[in-house]
C-alpha cells in the first residue's frame, strides 16, 4: 500500500489547485476545499502522547500513519490538535482512523471532530 | 487554710484573664420594636413627654429582663424602638415578648433600598405594532419573581422564573477585576449599550475560527482564519454555503451580541436595556462560532485561551477569565477533548457554563453534559421546562429561556421573550447607532442560549463579592441556593404538561424535578448572598488545650467586601469525653470552653453579616490531661503538683463561684475589656470590608 508522505500530499494539493484553477480560470479562498472528485475532508482531533507544537511534523506524523494525505488544521493546546483526513471515501477514512487510534505510542485519544452551533430555539 | 485561699485565687486568676476576653459579645447592639398592650402598667401615665416616657419604659422593661436598655426611636405612644447591648436583636427580641404585658417585639432590621436601573426597556420593550415592539413586560427575567404560589394575575411584570437580579445588585454591582468571556459568534463592538472596547469593560477578545481547510475561510467569513478581531461579520448562510458547509440558508443571528448584551450591557444609564451583572464586570468576545457554527477544536481552543491557558500559535490572553459562557452545543457524549479543556480551564479558576440544547429531548447536549460544566435549562417564564429545552440528570439549573405563551391562539407577538441587544443586519452588519437594536417580541430571542448568560452573569457576580472562590464551590452554592421548582398545577403552567421527563405532547413542557432540570430555578440573590456570605473560620488561641484549664478560641471569619459581621454564635457539636462547656457568653468574636478531662472536643462557629448571610464552621479541639492539684490533695499548698485527672466538684464550684463573684464585682476591668472588644471589632469589619 502506498503511503503518502506530506510532501507529496502538498505536491498533490498543489496538482489539484492548478486543475481547478485551469479548469474554472480561478483558485480563490472560497474555490472547492480540496482536489476535484474527494469529499470533504474528515476532521479529526488527536491528544499526543507528547506534547508538541510544530504543526508540520504532526501532519506528516499522521500521514504517515493514517496512510492518507493529512494536513494539520488547529491547535487547542500543545496536546490537542486538529487534523484533517483526506480520503476518496468513507471506508478509506475509517481505516486511516483505525490506523491512528492503533499508534497508542503516538496518539492518547483520537475523535471525529464535530462542530457545535447556537442553542437557540 | 490560707495557702487554700492563695490557690484558689490563683486558679481564679488563671481563669478570669480569658473569661474576660470573650466580652467582645458586649459590642453587638440589639435593636427592637415593642409594643406594650394597652394595659401595661409600663404605660402609666407620667407628666412628661412622648420620649420622657419611654425611657422610663425602656429602663423598666430593662430591670425586668436584667438587661440596660435605652430608648430609641417612638412609633406611636404605645411602641418605640429599644436597644440593648451585648445580645443579637434576635435574642432581645425573644427575651421582652416573653414580658405578658408586651403585644409584640421584633427586631428592628435594616432594609435597603432595591435599586430598579433606570433602562427604558428595563421596565418595558417599545409600544408594540403589528410587527415589532414588546415585550411589554420588559426584561421580566431580572425581577423579583412574585411569592411561590401567587395567582398569575398578581404575578404583574414578573413571573415565577424571574432571577430577582434587583436583589442581588443591592449586594454588588460586580467588580471589573472580574471577566467573563463569552464564546459566541462575536460581537457587535459599535452596539451603544455595550460597554466600549477601550477603556470600558468590553475587552478585545479573540478571532479563533481556523480555516475550514487550507485556504478555506467559509465558516469564519472574514478573510482570514485566527486573529485578534472578534467583531462578527455575520454568520448568515447562502445557498453556496449550505452546499459546502451542509448547514441550512439563515440570516445573520447576531448570536454573540445578544448573549454579551445579557452578561454586560451598561446599566442604569439611561439607554436601553440592563444586564445580569450591571455592567460591572468585564466581557471579553471570543469567536469561535461562523456560519454553520463551529468546530470543536476552535471552541477548546478558545475555553482554554480565555481561561488565560496557553494556544499554540495565538498570543497569550492577559486577562484570563473566571466565567466563560458558551451558549453553544451538539448532540451525543461528552468528548474527551472537552473532559480535558474544562477540567485544565476549572482548575485554572473558570467556571463553564454551558446552554443544555435546545432538541426537546430527554438527552442533554454537549458540553453541557460534561463534568465539571454548570448545565443549564430552559424554563418557561411560569416555571415549568420550555418544550424546546433538552433535560437529563447533567443539567445543573434552571434558567428563564423565553417562551410565547400565545403560540397557537392567533395572536401575534411573543409575551416573554428575552430581550437583548442585537444588529439590524440581515448578513452584513448595519454599522454603529443605525444598525443597533434589541430584539422584541417579534424578533425573539428563545432558547437555552439565553438562559446559559443569566447563569454566567450572576456567577461574575458571585466572583466579585467573593474571587476566592472555586469553580466547584460556584456550582455547589448556585445549586443550593436555587429556588423551588414549581409544581404541577400551579398557575400559568402548562394544563397538559405533565412531571419531567414525560412530555406535553402539544408542547413539549413538562413540570421540573431536580433529576431533570437541575437543583431548581436560578435566584440570583440568593446566590449572591450566599457567595457574600461568611467564611467562617475558627483560631484556637490556647497553644496546649489542658483540662481544667480556660481553652480560648477566636473567630477567624471572613465577610464580603462592605460587609460587616453582626452576630457570632458558638456551640459544643459534641464533648466527647472532655465534659466541655462554653464558660460564659457563647456569642462574643471569641469565646472560652473549660473542658474538665482530657479527649478531644468539636466546636462549631456560625457567623452572620449584617446582611443576614451566614456560614458555619467546625473545629476539632484536643485536650491533654491537666496539671492540677485539688484542694484536697494539697492541704499545705506549696508547688509541685503532679497526678491531674478529673477536678472534684466541689473544687469547680468554689472556682465558679469565685469566678462570678470576681466578674460580678469587677466592672471596671468589664468595661476595659469591652472597649479593647470593641476595638478589636471594628479593626476586624475594616478587614473584612477591603476587597481582594
Amino acid at each position: 500500500m502506498s503511503v503518502p508522505t506530506a510532501t507529496r500530499s502538498v505536491a498533490a494539493a498543489a496538482a489539484g489547485c492548478a486543475l481547478v484553477a485551469a479548469l474554472a480560470s480561478a483558485c480563490s479562498a472560497t474555490a472547492p476545499r480540496d482536489v476535484a472528485g474527494e469529499p470533504p475532508p474528515l476532521r479529526i482531533m488527536v491528544k499526543l502522547m507528547r506534547g508538541s507544537e510544530d504543526a508540520t511534523a504532526i501532519g506528516a506524523e499522521a500521514s504517515r500513519i493514517a496512510g492518507v494525505r493529512v494536513s494539520y488544521a488547529a491547535a487547542t493546546s500543545a496536546q490537542w490538535h486538529s487534523l484533517a483526513l483526506h480520503c476518496v471515501s468513507t471506508a478509506e477514512c475509517d481505516a486511516a482512523v483505525a490506523r491512528l487510534r492503533a499508534a497508542s505510542n503516538v496518539y492518547q485519544t483520537v475523535e471525529i471532530e464535530g462542530r457545535k452551533a447556537r442553542s437557540v430555539s | 487554710m490560707r495557702k487554700l485561699l492563695i490557690c484558689a485565687a490563683a486558679a481564679v486568676a488563671t481563669f478570669v484573664g480569658p473569661l474576660q476576653a470573650p466580652s467582645a459579645q458586649s459590642s453587638t447592639v440589639a435593636r427592637v420594636i415593642v409594643k406594650y398592650r394597652a394595659d401595661s402598667t409600663l404605660l402609666r401615665k407620667q407628666a412628661l413627654s412622648v420620649a420622657g416616657q419611654q425611657t422610663l419604659q425602656a429602663a423598666a422593661l430593662g430591670n425586668r429582663i436584667g438587661i440596660a436598655l435605652d430608648s430609641g426611636r417612638a412609633i406611636t405612644e404605645r411602641s418605640h424602638v429599644v436597644i440593648g447591648r451585648g445580645l443579637t436583636s434576635q435574642q432581645l427580641a425573644a427575651r421582652i415578648a416573653a414580658q405578658s404585658d408586651v403585644e409584640y417585639a421584633v427586631p428592628d432590621e435594616r432594609k435597603r433600598i432595591v435599586e430598579v436601573p433606570n433602562d427604558p426597556l428595563y421596565a418595558s420593550g417599545p409600544p408594540i405594532t403589528a410587527t415589532s415592539g414588546g415585550p411589554a413586560v420588559g426584561q421580566w427575567y431580572l425581577r423579583p419573581p412574585p411569592p411561590a404560589g401567587a395567582a398569575s394575575s398578581t404575578w404583574g411584570k414578573a413571573a415565577p422564573s424571574s432571577i430577582n437580579a434587583e436583589q442581588a445588585w443591592d449586594i454588588d454591582k460586580g467588580s471589573t477585576s472580574i471577566v467573563v468571556a463569552v464564546l459566541d459568534t462575536g460581537v457587535r463592538f459599535d452596539h451603544p449599550d455595550l460597554p466600549p472596547k477601550n477603556g470600558g469593560n468590553m475587552l478585545a477578545g479573540y478571532d479563533m475560527i481556523s480555516e475550514d481547510a487550507p485556504g478555506d475561510f467559509t465558516s469564519a467569513n472574514d478573510g482570514d482564519a485566527r486573529d485578534a478581531d472578534a467583531s462578527d461579520p455575520g454568520d448568515f448562510v447562502t445557498a453556496a454555503d449550505s452546499n459546502a458547509l451542509g448547514c441550512a440558508v439563515a440570516n445573520s443571528s447576531w448570536h454573540g451580541t445578544q448573549t454579551l448584551g445579557l452578561i454586560g450591557a451598561v446599566t442604569n444609564n439611561g439607554v436601553g436595556m440592563a444586564s445580569v451583572s450591571h455592567g460591572g464586570v468585564k466581557v471579553m468576545p471570543v469567536r469561535v462560532l461562523g456560519k454553520c457554527g463551529g468546530f470543536d477544536s476552535d471552541i477548546q481552543a478558545g475555553m482554554l485561551w480565555a481561561a488565560g491557558l496557553h494556544v499554540p500559535g495565538v498570543p497569550d490572553n492577559a486577562n484570563p477569565a473566571r466565567v466563560i459562557n458558551m451558549s453553544l452545543g451538539g448532540t451525543g457524549a461528552c468528548a474527551q477533548s472537552y473532559i480535558d479543556a474544562i477540567g485544565q480551564v476549572n482548575a485554572a479558576g473558570a467556571a463553564v457554563v454551558v446552554a443544555a440544547g435546545n432538541g426537546g429531548s430527554a438527552s442533554v447536549g454537549t458540553p453541557a453534559n460534561c463534568p465539571g460544566a454548570i448545565g443549564v435549562a430552559g424554563l418557561r417564564h411560569a416555571g415549568d421546562l420550555v418544550g424546546y429545552s433538552d433535560a437529563g440528570a447533567q443539567v445543573s439549573i434552571a434558567a428563564p429561556a423565553g417562551n410565547c405563551p400565545e403560540a397557537g391562539s392567533g395572536l401575534s407577538g411573543c409575551s416573554y421573550p428575552i430581550l437583548t441587544t442585537t444588529n439590524k443586519g440581515t448578513t452584513t452588519p448595519i454599522a454603529g447607532a443605525a444598525g443597533a437594536t434589541y430584539t422584541d417580541s417579534f424578533d425573539q430571542s428563545l432558547g437555552t442560549s439565553f438562559s446559559a448568560p443569566l447563569v454566567s452573569g450572576t456567577i461574575a457576580l458571585m466572583f466579585s463579592v467573593q474571587p476566592t472562590l472555586t469553580p466547584a464551590q460556584v456550582k455547589s452554592k448556585l445549586q443550593a441556593t436555587a429556588r423551588p421548582f414549581v409544581t404541577v398545577g400551579a398557575a400559568g403552567g402548562v394544563a397538559d404538561a405533565p412531571v419531567c421527563p414525560a412530555r406535553s405532547p402539544t408542547s413539549g413542557g413538562c413540570f421540573c424535578t431536580t433529576s431533570t432540570c437541575g437543583a431548581g430555578m436560578l435566584d440570583a440573590h440568593a446566590a449572591v448572598l450566599a457567595a457574600a456570605g461568611v467564611q467562617a473560620g475558627i483560631s484556637l488561641t490556647t497553644t496546649t488545650p489542658t483540662a481544667n484549664a480556660a481553652v480560648v478560641l477566636t473567630s477567624t471569619s471572613v465577610v464580603g467586601p462592605g460587609r460587616t459581621v453582626a452576630s457570632d454564635q458558638w456551640t459544643i457539636l459534641n464533648a466527647g469525653t472532655t465534659g466541655a462547656t462554653i464558660t460564659g457568653a457563647n456569642d462574643g468574636a471569641s469565646v472560652v470552653v473549660t473542658p474538665t478531662a482530657a479527649g478531644s472536643f468539636v466546636i462549631q462557629l456560625t457567623v452572620t453579616d449584617d446582611l443576614g448571610a451566614a456560614g458555619s464552621t467546625t473545629l476539632s479541639v484536643a485536650v491533654v490531661s491537666g496539671v492540677v492539684t485539688p484542694p484536697a490533695s494539697t492541704p499545705t499548698g506549696g508547688g509541685g503538683g503532679g497526678g491531674g485527672g478529673a477536678i472534684d466538684a466541689g473544687w469547680l464550684a468554689l472556682l465558679l463561684g469565685a469566678v462570678a463573684a470576681l466578674a460580678a464585682t469587677a466592672p471596671r476591668e468589664r468595661a476595659q475589656s469591652l472597649a479593647v472588644s470593641v476595638a478589636l471589632r471594628r479593626g476586624r469589619s475594616r478587614a473584612r470590608s477591603d476587597r481582594a
